[in-house]
């Protein structure tokens, strides 16, 4: 390649990239805040329940039978792999400010800690909000609710 | 000028370090398996220990804070900013060119980011970058502690020291060195390397049972086979050079400056990969040997991700950009020297740094 050629190819790199970077900051900060809004709580709802659901059973099994000892499989793993199958719509993190609880007071063993965070897709702006969901759970023949508490943006230490 | 560089690299890393002080992103998984290390109970983790065990230092020395969390990859990041430095001028030979491979890799949003946060990615970098420098200056032994090292770190480091390894026997080979004692160094290598990955991984757990520690990586194998499906944010490798995704790591208000994110410059990672495409028609048509290094690493580090099946994210590029930003410097000083467009690339990188810096800080 000539030594034209390629200042030609800089100097298009330059132009073009530059373009993206202020092309997508704006957009990140584009006018789709209300429907985000809507477009999060509604996945929210529809998308985590099942997906806590099944890890709440994960949980359970394990604790029944000792398949998955905690030490080796942490629960905010399971939850993590539970989560990508059905959130595709939200991006999640979790920080120590999550309180799993039992209702009998008992915490769940393997998952102790975690906040769920809600991310949008790029364009669109993340949101503040706070979701609960009951799960119910058997434990030892019986049936338990467990609420599952879910906010964002964490609250500062 | 190096000099000036690091100090700099290291003062912009240093600055609001301990802001949020909260985890962030993956900090969110990686603190607590800290935290149960230093109090004794080590956990299993997905990841082999060692990136939990150094930055367990920063931990104990500053405490259970932000900057004790983060001030090791911060470190590491810019030693990473002085190896890249040293390995371009060891293959390049000139001083511009490894001024301008260290510059890209300071100045890299995505280096950057990541570099504030307590993950792995930087440490296993840096660990295979003296891995690498070591095997330049032809220290085997050396450079096998750097590969037992970088492997303890992350497994994705298997790949560059796979490829490290053959050009070790190609040397022997090609210089016809067959004395016991120079075939020995290369079979000393793995088993190097494997006894430190071991002994690592037998110490943070306290258990010296083999059978054990091969369980512990099979749940590791089995674990990181485990991950399917699509996520939120993943993108697919040949995307990262592309349009590189825009990754939101966190987030405290609607506002431009309340949210911190992982992403690069696409000008970085074009002119990468021009330069890459410049480096194997050198390589090929001119016979020019000693960019072979950068490039079959920047491919050992690139390629396996096209055939991965699970999400992934623009983050797992961190191990390939040293290399591909050697080739950068290379071949920015070759095609445009010391012209305007050389400085006005180089102007450019900085200034849209500066113009990214209150997303990547949130601040």
């Amino acid at each position: 390649m000539s030594k034209t050629f390629a200042k030609i190819i800089l100097c298009m790199i330059i132009l073009s990239s530059g373009w993206v970077l202020v092309s997508r900051q704006y957009a990140l900060f584009g006018s789709q805040r209300r429907e985000a809004y809507r477009m999060a709580k509604n996945s929210a709802a529809k998308k985590l329940k099942p997906a806590v659901e099944m890890m709440a059973a994960d949980l359970m099994a394990s604790e029944k039978t000792g398949e998955l000892a905690p030490r080796l499989y942490p629960g905010r793993l399971l939850l993590q792999q539970r989560m990508w199958g059905d959130a595709n719509q939200v991006e999640y993190g979790l920080t120590p400010d999550l309180q799993l609880y039992r209702k009998s007071g008992k915490e769940i063993k393997i998952l102790a800690s975690g906040v769920l965070q809600f991310w949008l897709a790029p364009g669109k702006l993340p949101l503040s909000w706070t979701l609960n969901i009951t799960v119910n759970l058997e434990v030892a023949g019986k049936t338990e609710p467990v609420i599952f508490g879910f906010y964002f943006p964490p609250p500062a230490n | 000028m190096l000099i000036i560089l690091l100090a700099f690299s290291i003062l912009i890393r240093l600055v609001l370090l301990t802001h949020p002080n909260q985890p962030v992103f993956d900090e969110l998984n990686y603190l607590p398996y800290i935290q149960q290390y230093l109090n004794g109970t080590p956990s299993f983790l997905p990841h082999p220990p060692l990136g939990v065990i150094i930055m367990g230092w920063g931990v104990e020395i500053f405490g259970d804070s932000p900057l004790g969390w983060r001030i090791v990859p911060v470190l590491m990041a810019t030693i990473g900013v002085w190896l890249t430095y040293l390995l371009a001028f060891k293959i390049t030979r000139r001083e511009n060119s490894a001024l301008y491979a260290a510059a890209f890799l300071s100045f890299s949003p995505l280096w950057f980011t990541i570099s504030r946060i307590a993950m792995l990615d930087i440490i296993m970098t840096v660990l295979l970058l003296g891995a690498v420098y070591s095997y330049l200056n032809k220290g085997y032994w050396i450079g096998a502690v750097f590969a037992g090292l970088a492997l303890s770190t992350k497994w994705v480091a298997l790949f560059p020291l796979a490829l490290i390894y053959g050009l070790i026997w190609l040397d022997i080979l090609r210089n016809r060195q067959f004395k016991v004692w120079d075939c020995l160094k290369p079979l000393c290598f793995p088993l190097i390397a494997v006894v430190i990955y071991f002994g690592i991984s037998a110490c943070f757990f306290k258990d010296f049972n083999p059978a054990h520690l091969v369980e512990i990586q099979k749940t590791i194998l089995k674990f990181q086979a485990g991950i399917k499906g699509d996520a939120l944010n993943s993108s697919p490798a040949w995307s990262w050079y592309l349009i590189p995704q825009f990754i939101p790591c966190f987030n405290s208000g609607p506002g431009w400056f309340d949210k911190i994110a992982i992403m690069e410059n696409p000008a970085l990672l074009w002119w990468g990969i021009v330069s890459a495409g410049l480096v194997l028609e050198r390589i090929i048509r001119r016979k020019v040997t000693n960019l072979c290094l950068p490039w079959l690493l920047w491919l050992s580090l690139t390629l396996p991700f096209f055939f991965y099946q699970r999400p992934l994210y623009l983050y797992y590029l961190i191990p390939a950009l040293p290399f591909l930003y050697i080739m950068s410097g290379e071949m920015l000083e070759e095609t445009a020297g010391q012209s305007f467009w050389s400085k006005a690339y180089l102007g450019f990188v900085i200034l849209s740094f500066f113009y990214l810096y209150p997303q990547l800080v949130m601040k």
